[in-house]
């Protein structure tokens, strides 16, 4: 018992830190940057896009993502730190619906898929199919519907840029096809695969989510028909006899937190932040002004 | 001990028939353990060789994309939430169960054993989405900076083995020095005074396991903790800033890592597979003094 006046002796400095920390963080604007892993497609297109790859003289790339960004795997967390924290900036494919965040015109340019079409709002990557050697009956007919003008509308109806570039003649054709990969193609792999089976209920199609890798192991080891990627095969693979179709592009937005008043940013502006040379969403509105 | 071998030597051939789907299963375990043994050796020796385990250990920078596989940052992360993590949850672990044990009447016992089982089942995903949207909006708010950070996985961390702690605890808290604790009381020591200066020193053993596997679960966690730290890369700098512990890397990045950088996650798995193994051998040296 006579330790009791410490304990509350303890308890009233700890509270008067804490007090003295909540009047710091209302004027606090440091800016929280998220970023996707190493590795991972969307972050390798983002960093390409807004000139965060460094070639070096060794023909290595160096990502110059600052170190304290933070890292996260998965879109729904990226959203959700997002939409949470008042300072925080992200990005998404644009496929990914995302109506808890804001989502930022870039160089003035909104991030929509008629955008995407004419060409103005060029922050985008291809979504591509990936097979080995000979193509199966089933497999031709299914990629040739992706890329036709009905695949073509789904993939808009969805938020992404279509391909058009082939005539679907229906084709009455048996068999199976797995498809895997990806995590960001798998949405759009799904919506494919519902309108192919109303036109081709003979065709079984399974799609399984893994990652842009593991999809093109699985089509090495013959374990799938097709690979979906969020990423252009490297040089290595395409050694191996993979054969890319592309089947949709995907825009990348760059997504704040609705609270954040801001509407545009220019890409240098991102390139700054992501960078680690703008910290502050101060320095970002006095630009703006 | 005489007649088990007695037993034993006029075991009868049909005998061992019947004991040998108890002796597979067990194999079985034997058999998963050592392909894990040697799968993370066959993956991860190659590039510890070509980079060096010191190179590999104590090198500051991660950058697989340029060949840079250091994974210190990560050690020290790893190291710093569990101990936080024990910090919080083995005093409220310790002195919970000696509650349980001794002091608290018996429908309230039902009622904590009860919560304890039902925290100790939630799956680790729900764990981290609670302190995504919860604990993580609180620390940004009354501390400041990102709310994802090394105090708001260590916070998110104790919870999840607070309950294995406690449970393992009290388990040694009341299997220990029934008759002392009894005596104590006769002597005229009041519960409180005869629960810490009997009761607990009895079952220090056991406890120390408890907190030893608790640690153990803590290294290992992974979902949780990568949703609400933050998962960066550069050295821990402060309990405000985030921090990327060993499997949280491993899980990041392997669906998209190749070559080296696959190997140098199975390298980062193979050390966390060494750490784990010596903490069980510390709970087995422990539980053979106990005896």
């Amino acid at each position: 018992m006579t330790k009791l006046p410490l304990f509350i002796a303890a308890a009233i400095i700890l509270y008067g830190c804490t007090s003295d920390s909540v009047g710091a963080s209302n004027n606090n604007d440091v800016i929280t940057v998220i970023s996707r892993e190493d590795g991972s497609g969307t972050r390798m297109a983002f960093s390409e896009l807004f000139g965060l790859h460094q070639r070096n003289n060794d023909g290595t790339i160096s990502d110059l993502t600052a170190e304290y960004s933070a890292v996260t795997n998965s879109a729904a967390v990226m959203m959700a730190s997002v939409a949470g924290n008042p300072n925080a900036i992200g990005y998404l494919s644009l496929g990914t619906p995302c109506s808890l965040v804001k989502t930022v015109s870039i160089d003035n340019v909104s991030s929509t898929v008629e955008n995407i079409k004419n060409g103005s709002y060029r922050f985008c990557r291809p979504f591509i199919a990936v097979t080995l050697g000979e193509q199966s009956e089933a497999v031709k007919d299914f990629l040739s519907f992706i890329t036709s003008e009905q695949g073509c509308s789904i993939a808009e109806k969805n938020s992404f840029v279509g391909i058009n570039d082939s005539e679907y003649i229906k084709n009455f054709s048996k068999g199976e096809i797995t498809v895997s990969g990806s995590s960001s193609v798998v949405l759009l792999m799904q919506k494919f695969k519902d309108a192919y089976k109303i036109i081709n209920p003979d065709v079984k199609i399974t799609v399984q989510q893994s990652d842009s890798s593991s999809g093109i192991a699985a089509v090495l080891d013959g374990v799938s028909d097709i690979g979906m990627i969020s990423r252009p095969p490297t040089e290595n693979e395409l050694e191996k006899g993979i054969m890319p179709t592309t089947i949709a592009i995907d825009g990348i937005a760059v997504i704040i937190n609705r609270s954040n008043n801001i509407d545009n940013l220019t890409s240098e502006q991102i390139r700054k932040i992501y960078s680690g040379e703008t910290t502050c969403w101060r320095e970002i509105t006095a630009e703006n002004q | 001990m005489l007649a088990r071998d007695n037993g034993r030597k006029s075991m009868k051939i049909s005998d061992y028939f019947e004991s040998l789907p108890f002796l597979m299963s067990a194999a079985l375990a034997v058999a998963a353990v050592s392909a894990i043994c040697f799968f993370l050796i066959a993956e991860g020796m190659p590039v510890i060789k070509k980079i060096g385990i010191s190179k590999l250990v104590f090198s500051k920078s991660w950058r697989p994309s340029e060949g840079k596989f250091g994974i210190f940052s990560m050690i020290l992360g790893t190291v710093y939430v569990t101990s936080m993590a024990a910090l919080i949850a083995v005093p409220t672990a310790v002195l919970t169960a000696a509650f349980m044990s001794k002091l608290c009447p018996t429908w309230l016992y039902k009622v904590f054993k009860t919560v304890l089982s039902i925290l100790s089942a939630i799956p680790s995903v729900v764990y981290g989405f609670f302190g995504l949207m919860t604990v993580v909006p609180i620390v940004r708010n009354t501390f400041g900076g990102d709310g994802t950070s090394m105090l708001t996985a260590s916070v998110v961390l104790a919870l999840m083995i607070f309950p294995t702690v406690t449970a393992m605890a009290e388990a040694a808290i009341s299997s220990a020095a029934k008759e002392n604790y009894h005596s104590a009381l006769a002597l005229g020591a009041d519960k409180v005074r005869s629960l810490f200066f009997v009761v607990l020193p009895a079952a220090k053993n056991g406890i120390t396991s408890a907190v030893a596997l608790g640690i153990a679960r803590a290294v290992g966690e992974t979902t949780a903790v990568m949703m609400v730290s933050g998962n960066q890369t550069a050295m821990p700098q402060s309990l405000l800033k985030g921090i990327r512990t060993i499997t949280a890397n491993i899980a990041l990045e392997i669906g998209y890592a190749a070559d080296d950088h696959r190997a140098a996650l199975a390298a980062s798995a193979l050390l966390l597979f060494a750490v784990v193994l010596s903490i069980n051998i510390i709970i087995g040296i422990l539980g053979r003094k106990k005896q």
